[in-house]
C-alpha cells in the first residue's frame, strides 16, 4: 500500500454521498428530460402523450434513486460525513457561487423572472442535500455548475435556432450532462471501491470476528 | 540529533501498520463509518478487519458502538479524540522524517556507501 492508496481511501470516504450518482444526479437529469420531452410533446399537439411522458419520467426517477440508494448502502455500507462550520471566506464564496449559477441560469432560460429563482432554489436544494459535506466543496460544485449551464446556454445561443428552441437545447444538454455525470460518478465508485485487494491477504490477528463478539 | 532510521523506529507502530494506517484514515475523513464500509474501501476481510479494529479500540484510538437497525446487528466505528491526535501527529512526524531524510546525507557524507 503506498500513499496513493491512501489518497484513495481519503477522496472516497470525503466524497462518498457525492459519488453515489445513480441515486440523485442521473434521476435528475432523466427528470429534466422528461420536462424537456413533455414541452416538446405538448408544443406539438401530444397533450396526453406529453403528461404521459412526464409522469413515467419522474416516476423512474423516484424508483431508480430508491433502488440505487439501497444498493450502495447494501453493497458499500454507511458513513457519516464530517461536520464542518463554514467560515467567512467559504460563506463569500458560496454567494459568489449563488449569483454566479442564478446569472447562469437567467441567461440560459432567456428570461430572468423563471431563471433566476430556479437555480437559486436548484443551488439551495443541493445545498441541502450536502448539509453536511464540506462546504467548499458544494460551493465549488455549484460554480463549476454554473459555469456548465452558461457554456451550454452559449452552445445554444449560437447554434441556428432561436427563442424558446434554443432554450430548449440548453435544458435537453443539461439534462444529457446530468445522466452522462451520474453514471461517470457511479462508475468512478464502483472501481475505486473495487481498486485495493492487496490488503485481504494479510493474515488476520485474532479468528474472532468483531461482528459476532 | 536523531537519525532518520531512529525516527522510524520511533514511530508509532499501532498507527504505523499498513492496513491500521488505512483504517485510521478512512476514519479521519468522516464522523462515523460502518463496519462493511470499512471493509470494501479498504479491501480487508471481516476476521481482517475484526482483528485489527480490536487492536485499535484497545489503544483508545477508535470507538465501537453497535446497534441493531430492522433487527440486523450494524457496526459503527468513529475515531476517539485520541485517534485523531494519533493520526495528525503521525502524518507530521513522516513530514519530519521526509525532510531529515532528505537532508540527511548532505550532512553526513562520510556515512554514505561508495557507490559505482
Amino acid at each position: 500500500m503506498d500513499t496513493r492508496d491512501l489518497d484513495r481511501i481519503r477522496f472516497v470516504t470525503r466524497h462518498f454521498k457525492e459519488l453515489q450518482g445513480l441515486a440523485l444526479t442521473f434521476p435528475l437529469g432523466l427528470v429534466v428530460l422528461a420536462t424537456r420531452l413533455m414541452h416538446a410533446l405538448s408544443r406539438a399537439g401530444f397533450d396526453r402523450e406529453a403528461s404521459a411522458v412526464a409522469v413515467v419520467g419522474v416516476a423512474l426517477a423516484v424508483v431508480i434513486s430508491f433502488a440505487a440508494s439501497r444498493f450502495y448502502r447494501r453493497r458499500f455500507g454507511h458513513i457519516e460525513p464530517r461536520r464542518e462550520r463554514r467560515t467567512l471566506v467559504e460563506s463569500v464564496i458560496g454567494l459568489i457561487a449563488i449569483l454566479l449559477l442564478a446569472a447562469s441560469g437567467g441567461f440560459a432560460a432567456g428570461t430572468w423572472v423563471v431563471g433566476f429563482p430556479f437555480f437559486v432554489g436548484l443551488y439551495f436544494f443541493g445545498d441541502w442535500l450536502a448539509l453536511r459535506a464540506p462546504t467548499l466543496l458544494v460551493h465549488r460544485a455549484v460554480a463549476g455548475a454554473a459555469f456548465i449551464v452558461l457554456g451550454f446556454a452559449m452552445v445554444a445561443r449560437a447554434l441556428p435556432v432561436h427563442g424558446s428552441d434554443a432554450n430548449a437545447v440548453v435544458v435537453a444538454l443539461a439534462g444529457l450532462a446530468f445522466v452522462v455525470v451520474g453514471l461517470l460518478d457511479h462508475r468512478q465508485l464502483v472501481r475505486t471501491m473495487a481498486g485495493l485487494h492487496g490488503l485481504a491477504d494479510l493474515p488476520a490477528e485474532s479468528p474472532e470476528p468483531l461482528e459476532q463478539r | 540529533m536523531t537519525t532518520p532510521y531512529e525516527q522510524i523506529a520511533n514511530l508509532d507502530r499501532t498507527v504505523h501498520d499498513p492496513v491500521r494506517l488505512a483504517i485510521l484514515t478512512a476514519l479521519s475523513a468522516c464522523e462515523r463509518a460502518d463496519f462493511l464500509f470499512l471493509q470494501r474501501v479498504i479491501g480487508l476481510t471481516k476476521g481482517n478487519l475484526s482483528s485489527h479494529l480490536a487492536k485499535l479500540e484497545e489503544a483508545g484510538l477508535v470507538e465501537i458502538e453497535k446497534r441493531f437497525i430492522d433487527k440486523k446487528p450494524q457496526t459503527l466505528v468513529r475515531l476517539s479524540d485520541g485517534g485523531r491526535k494519533a493520526i495528525e501527529s503521525y502524518w507530521q512526524e513522516i513530514d519530519a522524517l521526509r525532510k531529515s531524510a532528505t537532508a540527511w546525507p548532505r550532512r553526513n557524507p562520510q556515512l554514505l556507501p561508495a557507490l559505482g
